[in-house]
């Protein structure tokens, strides 16, 4: 396998009239080709500042990347997505790079049909000619599983439910076969059965495309079904970042055994009660000299508020940031 | 159930939203947001609603609380019709059935301090005087059975988390003692971690105090874990309601089969071999309701009877009740054979 | 060291009972400043010119009425052949310029400050009625509203203003009852936003009756936006006055020196004498960005959402 993308030590800020914002915290992680990395965190968990810093689109102000590197493994060759121009990376964006947001309203334009929008995205990116690039676009439509594809590609976005409309943003995400789709909460406005849906399409083309692919939720169920890699984050760092059955099975950071207690059980035949975890989220106004997860962690020793725990390997293919060994139910020794 | 009183009594509640259509505004049409729901609530019980946006699920609940005026049909509240009283009389009934908001952001006014919000309950029912000390004492006292520090009573919503300010909002709904809470997506605003604090919390100031909660939620997950029993509802109308366990285990209308089913579950090996049936498209507008059953249009089973004859909701097995025609005993409305699960039937 | 300890441990709850410190607060109010820059200019030319209006007498100790005849038209102090005796020089009747500017901004902002008073309590009155009774009321409000308001309004002005007769009362009555629609549609769209709101919704499911939510929810979250368009608003009445003045239809020229007037009357000199009309004209400008400059500031500031807040 050969890796993609890889980041790394990325720091990302805000600079607002409360203060420093440190959105992300030096995040580093790779991505094999065809792969699906699942980002988890709760909101502040800087796992959207991370996704939108490499594809770009990080407000500036207030935002600013900081330091860190991006390399991308591009058709052109390597080349580091940070330090792009605006214009070569709106080239990459959308082409090399495809991704889905959570609300597809924002993404898709309401005065265009869709399939003009899909189309112009091939004119762009492929160099297509206008005729190509329709019959490029129903074939897409339907690809994505849009009934009646040719009829819908003169309708507008309002005439689409929310479901469909995704199944549009994929269509654009797809068209021109990306390396990697950055998909952040994508079925997360979503009903129950209209988020099944989604990502069954999402594992359909995933395959049939061989596309890497980052998905970025705080839903810990569709993280099972689709993930094969896993990074969880908290205050705007990575905690642990495993195969997708270990993080589930054998989690090595008190944050993630705490997140998966907290959940309910559908099996469960008797309502135990949930563990939850203490406290809140932390205030990333105040840069951290300690373990961002220190005050709500019941595992928590001197050292845990003397130092930031780096990320050490605990297993194979398994990176947890935590000095507390949670299987030996003391400190790790270095 | 039988020593358990009833507390709410829903019967054949409507909702319809009239649609302005026109140059004059006349009343074309209406949504049916809420069409015909009859259900009990027992005092001490939670009883969960669950389904897809528009389902009516939100409009229900509020036309429960008399927030909505309802269409028409009943509510009785011990006994006592809630859709015939008088506004004063309604009033006097409120401080005894409250309701818990989606939003903690929207659901505290800006300009009031916490104290004021918390308190507010008590000075509109004139149970204490406004700026007393024992309303002072009696928010702090409310503040810390939520788990919140009372110092905090003088801040202001936009200083607080959203786990803090669904905290808050459940402080002052307690402030009255209520007997019965519509929760109306409690915790679908807020991170995971926190949504189980929530839970938790709630949970137990049932057990202190006995009152009876309506969890509304589309988190499948989240209602079982809560509810005692749990209603389904689809496009305003019940589909399915039984016990929390029988529902997972044998649901017997194929849509409650199929949100089973649609459910992520975080345990990859089972995510992972698990046999799903995924309905297509998407719940049809409120608006426009299909004929006969409502969910002919997406049913796997769909016959001719259900694009034409709507459905009874009718009890199979004791307190196990149905709106499907093919529901019976021996398996005839599931998605699946029992035990050859790979085969759709 | 101890101390130091216990601060590293603080989270986000310990965080909020701590008390901030006298200087954690002036850095706060510093980068405040500094990011509402223009909020800052706008709040200091508007305190400066109701400091001129109501010390007027002490800023200049010229008459803005003693003619002069053999002292007229003399040029601004920095000029060869002016004095500092008149700063910004005198008009054609030998009038001080400087005190009439400065006396000048009594005018307008008397007109500024009632017209608003008097438009934004009818405005009010009418869109609350409005918004909150809905119906046909509503809609027989606001189609009049909506009348007056598609007036051609300088033209309306200008028609009361030749059958009222020239006084400074009815300037401010013209000006306040002309606005007042304004408001009540802004009103009216803001009660129905807050009457669907959150918080009214538990308002009532508490048991509240009309009163408590009208003046406990409603007016408290509706004064941020009118205080607003108040302060847009009276920058707009500034400007109209002085417009009103010129045409000769505001306060007459001998009861009162109005900026508006002094233009009308300096407009003949502008090229040999341009002193006399320029310096009401930047008096007129100063304070319609400075006020224009405040209105923006405060759109942010009283909105408690805008404050810090939380995620």
């Amino acid at each position: 396998m050969s890796i993609i993308l890889q980041v790394k030590d990325l720091v990302t800020k805000f600079y607002t009239l409360d203060g420093v914002v440190n959105a992300v915290n030096g995040v580093s992680f790779e991505l094999n080709e065809g792969e699906t990395l699942a980002i988890v965190g709760e909101s502040g968990s800087g796992k959207s500042v991370t996704m939108m810093s490499l594809l770009g689109l990080i407000p500036m102000p207030p935002g600013k990347i900081e330091s860190g590197s991006a390399s991308f493994n591009s058709e052109e060759g390597l080349c580091d997505l940070l330090q792009l121009s605006p214009e070569e990376m709106r080239d990459i964006r959308g082409g090399q790079i495809g991704f889905v947001f959570q609300d597809p309203i924002s993404t898709l334009n309401p005065i265009l049909t869709i399939g003009e929008q899909i189309s112009e995205t091939l004119i762009r990116h492929k160099g297509l000619s206008k005729e190509q690039a329709r019959e490029q676009t129903i074939k897409l439509l339907s690809q994505v599983g849009i009934p009646d594809p040719e009829l819908r590609y003169k309708a507008y976005p309002f005439q689409f439910s929310g479901g469909m409309r995704q199944r549009v943003v994929i269509a654009i995400a797809i068209a021109c076969t990306p390396k990697i789709i950055i998909a952040d909460e994508p079925t997360t406005a979503l009903d129950v059965t209209v988020q099944a849906q989604i990502i069954e399409l999402f594992k359909e083309l995933r395959d049939a495309l061989g596309v890497a692919v980052i998905w970025i939720t705080h839903d810990l169920g569709v993280v099972a079904g689709i993930a094969e890699r896993v990074l969880v984050m908290y205050g705007g760092r990575p905690v642990e970042i495993a195969q997708v059955m270990d993080i589930y099975k054998d989690p090595k950071h008190p944050y993630t055994l705490g997140l998966l207690r907290a959940l309910p059980s559908l099996e469960a035949k008797e309502s135990k009660r949930l563990k939850s975890i203490k406290g809140t989220p932390p205030d990333l106004l105040i840069p951290f000299k300690h373990c961002p997860f220190a005050s709500r962690c019941d595992y928590a020793f001197d050292r845990c508020w003397e130092e930031i725990p780096p990320l050490i390997s605990v297993g194979e293919q398994h990176q947890a940031a935590c000095f507390f060994d949670l299987e030996e139910g003391g400190p790790r020794h270095d | 159930m039988t020593d358990v009183k009833k507390l709410v009594e829903v019967i054949n509640l409507k909702k319809y939203f009239p649609i302005a259509g026109g140059l004059f505004q006349r009343t074309k049409r209406a949504v049916k947001a809420v069409d015909g729901i009859s259900f009990d609530i027992y005092e001490g019980e939670t009883l969960g609603m669950v389904g897809e946006s528009g389902c009516g699920k939100s409009t229900a609940g509020r036309a429960i609380l008399q927030l909505h005026k309802p269409t028409s049909g009943q509510v009785l509240y011990k006994g006592r019709d809630l859709t015939q009283l008088s506004s004063a009389e309604l009033r006097a009934q409120r401080p005894d059935m409250q309701m818990i908001f989606q939003d903690p952001y929207a659901t505290l006014n800006p300009r009031h301090s916490v104290r004021k919000i918390v308190g507010e309950p008590l000075v509109i029912n004139g149970k204490m005087k406004k700026g007393s000390l024992e309303l002072k004492d009696r928010v702090a006292e409310l503040l810390e059975l939520v788990g919140m520090n009372p110092a905090y009573m003088k801040r202001f919503p936009h200083e607080f988390s959203g786990g803090q300010r669904q905290r808050i909002g459940i402080a002052r709904v307690l402030s009255l003692n209520p007997k019965f809470i519509v929760c109306d997506e409690p915790i679908s605003a807020l991170d995971v971690s926190i949504q189980a604090q929530v839970v938790n919390l709630m949970q137990d100031l049932q057990e202190q105090f006995g009152m009876a909660y309506l969890f509304i939620a589309h988190d499948l997950s989240m209602v079982k874990h809560i509810s005692h029993r749990i209603v389904v509802m689809y496009l305003g109308k019940i589909m399915e309601m039984t016990d929390r366990n029988t529902l997972f285990d044998d649901p017997l209308h194929p849509y409650t089969q199929s949100l089973n089913s649609a459910v992520p579950i975080p345990n990859p090996e089972i995510e992972i071999t698990r046999t799903r049936f995924i309905l297509e498209g998407d719940p049809p507008s409120p608006a426009n309701p299909p004929s006969g059953c409502v969910f002919h249009t997406r049913c796997p089973l769909v016959t001719e009877e259900c694009i034409t004859v709507e459905p009874q909701f009718r009890e199979i097995t004791p307190g196990h009740f149905v709106a499907c025609h093919l529901a019976n005993t021996t398996g005839g409305s599931k998605i699946f054979i029992p035990d050859s699960k790979k085969e759709p039937s | 060291m101890a101390d130091k300890d216990t601060k590293s441990h603080q989270t986000i709850d310990s965080l909020l009972d701590t008390e901030k410190t006298f200087k954690d607060r002036l850095a706060y109010f510093g980068r405040f400043l500094w990011r509402d820059r223009g909020g800052v200019i706008g709040l200091t030319v508007f305190l400066i010119v109701v400091f001129a209006a109501v010390f007027a007498p002490l800023i200049t100790n010229q008459s803005p009425f003693d003619q002069n005849l053999r002292s007229s038209k003399l040029p601004p102090a920095w000029k060869e052949e002016g004095t500092w005796e008149h700063p910004f020089g005198t008009d054609s009747l030998g009038k001080d310029v400087f005190s009439r500017v400065i006396y000048g901004t009594r005018v307008s902002l008397m007109v500024g400050l009632f017209g608003v008073l008097i438009a934004s309590i009818l405005g009010l009155l009418i869109g609350a009625i409005a918004g909150y009774a809905g119906g046909r009321l509503d809609a027989a409000i606001m189609g009049g509203v909506n009348l007056i308001l598609s007036l051609p309004y300088l033209l309306f002005v200008v028609f009361i203003a030749t059958v009222l007769g020239r006084s400074l009362l009815n300037v401010i009555l013209i000006f306040g009852i002309t606005d007042a629609p304004i408001f009540a549609r802004v009103t009216r769209g803001e009660v129905l936003r807050i009457r669907e709101s959150g918080y009214v919704e538990s308002a009532i499911s508490a048991g509240a009756r009309w009163p408590t939510i009208i003046f406990d929810h409603i007016i408290p979250n509706l004064l941020g936006p009118l205080i607003t368009l108040a302060t847009f608003e009276m920058s707009a009445m500034i400007f109209y006055e002085a417009g009103l003045g010129f045409l000769g239809l505001s306060v007459p020229p001998n009861e009162y020196p109005t900026w508006g007037n002094m233009l009308a009357a300096g407009r003949k000199y502008m090229t040999s004498y341009p002193w006399m009309a320029s310096f009401p004209g930047l008096a007129i400008m100063f304070t319609s960005l400075g006020m224009n400059l405040l209105g923006d500031w405060l759109r942010d500031v009283l909105d408690p959402r805008m404050r810090r807040s939380r995620k």
